[in-house]
């Protein structure tokens, strides 16, 4: 188990990057705040070692997006709200969208499909290349890329005014 | 404008990741969360290596009691006896078994079953090997006393050398109480030694359990008890302290001298039904009311010294046509053996029927040879 100094630096160093992908998956935010409990629990408890900073982020994002995922199993099978509705729900504890000009593209991403808005994210947000999207989100290259440029077309089209889907 | 991996990258893209890039940095600035997460994680990290040590104790003190458990009622089962060999000669020595046949304790009874395994460790070894053992040690014994009788007996000093060392075989008498294939080992073990043990005269029988279990609280040997039940059956008021402390060849030669006088009492009252000599094989067979005898007894009539000496001019035994043979049946034949005419089998199947006259010359005789062996045994 690692210490509380090193839980704690890496909370202070990965929590915007947690929150961003669960705003990507959930965008609510108690199950935010679980997600980030639990991936930085499993982070304590993690007992092997990371090769570089890069690595050790790499991890994060790759737990995220299987607790993120597992959330939303969870849900669809308690029969619950379905994702896509909760995004054009009113909810408190909804993420606040900002009033500017970026908000509107914030909000045409997030109301992509799954499989196309978590590699945008990934790719445009974080920076990762197509190669290190399809690792971390363990698809093919190729996948991805047809991924990156559907969601860009969709996003484009979304921000044009159109209802694009896929 | 292309990735490294040749995805097109064009301005577009490069405003839209700065525009998304300020969206999510300004939507997703938390710090009042990530305390909370941060004291989450860490409380839950504090309870965890708790409750982790709690449990390795708990785990560790349980694998312990179970260890301990296992070890006691392994070692519980193994240790426990499952049954016992009771060795008998000049001592008597008791081997405990267990249910795999191991011996897991030694017994004696008297000094003499002390001697018997002297400077062995039979503890742990197979019953089979720990009997094979003493017979070894035991048939070294009497062949060395054998050796000094025969020097003794040179000297000129007879009256000091006693049947059993007469250069004869001494008797072992093996008796297994208990469950199992603890007979068969044991009688595998002397079987595979005969070669070694020809200065014993072996037998090997088993005790109900009833019998073993008052020899135990009679704390007596096996073999001498079964000879004890024996010899109270006939009739004989044998104190049990006199039965410990006698030899297994005189405890024999009494049990053959009372069978003698049952035969007799059993021809007095008419109900014995007389046997004649088994020609064929140049035994002598016995009175129905001592059949048993060559089952109970080592003694046959290939080991005459383990008989009463018979003074001369009463061993004549057997005249077949008289019938004398029953007698001597029951002394157990002996040199007297010889006199048996073989060539006239015919005549001792006359001899065999009884008539009156017959009869009363083998109650004299009978009563003749008793005596004289009853004085030369005790």
């Amino acid at each position: 188990m690692r210490s509380e100094q090193e839980v704690r630096a890496a909370i202070e160093q990965y929590s915007q990057t947690v929150r961003r992908l669960c705003l990507v998956h959930l965008k609510n935010r108690e199950d935010t705040e679980d997600i980030l409990q639990t991936v930085f629990m499993k982070y304590a408890c993690h007992s092997g070692d990371f090769e570089s900073p890069e690595h050790e982020k790499a991890w994060i994002i790759r737990v995220t997006i299987n607790q993120c995922r597992d959330l939303l199993r969870k849900l669809v099978r308690r029969h619950t709200i379905p994702i896509e509705q909760i995004v054009d729900l009113p909810d408190e504890h909804a993420f606040q969208a900002p009033s500017h000009g970026g908000n509107a593209v914030l909000e045409a991403l997030l109301k992509l499909p799954e499989k196309y808005k978590v590699p945008m994210y990934l790719f445009y947000v974080e920076g990762y290349s197509a190669v290190e999207i399809g690792k971390l989100t363990k698809r093919n290259v190729n996948t991805v890329y047809t991924a990156l440029s559907r969601g860009r077309e969709m996003l484009g089209a979304r921000l044009r005014g159109g209802e694009e889907d896929d | 404008m292309t990735d490294r991996n040749g995805f097109v990258f064009d301005e577009s893209d490069r405003e839209l990741a700065l525009i998304l890039q300020q969206s999510f940095a300004s939507l997703c600035e938390d710090r009042e969360m990530d305390r909370r997460v941060a004291e989450s994680v860490t409380g839950r990290m504090n309870r965890r290596s708790f409750s982790h040590g709690v449990r390795r104790g708990v785990a560790a003190v349980a694998v312990a009691c179970v260890a301990l458990v296992a070890v006691v009622a392994g070692g519980g089962f193994v240790a426990s006896p499952a049954g016992a060999i009771s060795l008998d000669s000049e001592g008597s020595v008791k081997l405990v078994v267990n249910r795999f046949n191991t011996v897991v304790g030694v017994e004696y009874y008297n000094d003499s079953g002390e001697s018997m395994t002297s400077d062995m460790d039979l503890e742990g070894m197979d019953c089979g090997e720990a009997v094979a053992l003493i017979l070894k040690n035991e048939n070294d014994e009497t062949a060395r006393k054998n050796a000094g009788a025969g020097a003794a007996s040179d000297g000129g000093s007879e009256e000091q050398v006693t049947a059993s060392v007469q250069g004869q075989p001494a008797v072992m008498d093996i008796c297994v109480a208990g469950a199992g294939s603890m007979t068969d080992t044991v009688q595998a073990a002397v079987d595979e030694n005969s070669s070694r043990t020809e200065c014993l005269r072996i037998s090997v029988s088993s005790l109900e359990e009833k019998e073993r279990k008052e020899a135990d609280r009679r704390n007596i040997s096996y073999g001498r008890y079964k000879i004890y039940l024996r010899l109270v059956s006939m009739g004989c008021d044998v104190p049990l302290d006199q039965v410990r402390k006698t030899s297994m060849d005189q405890l024999y030669a009494m049990l053959d001298e009372a069978m003698g006088k049952d035969t007799e009492d059993q021809q007095e009252t008419g109900s014995a039904e007389v046997q004649l000599p088994d020609y064929e094989n140049g035994r002598t067979e016995q009175a129905s009311g001592t059949e048993n005898k060559d089952e109970n007894s080592p003694v046959t009539d290939e080991n005459p010294a383990t008989l009463p000496d018979v003074p001369e001019g009463t061993e004549n035994p057997s005249e077949p046509e008289n019938g004398d043979s029953v007698e001597n049946g029951g002394e157990m034949s002996g040199e007297g053996n010889l006199d048996i005419d073989y060539a006239n089998p015919g005549e001792g199947e006359d001899a065999g029927s009884g008539t009156d006259d017959s009869a009363e010359d083998l109650q004299d005789d009978t009563d003749e040879n008793a005596a004289d062996a009853t004085d030369s045994v005790i």
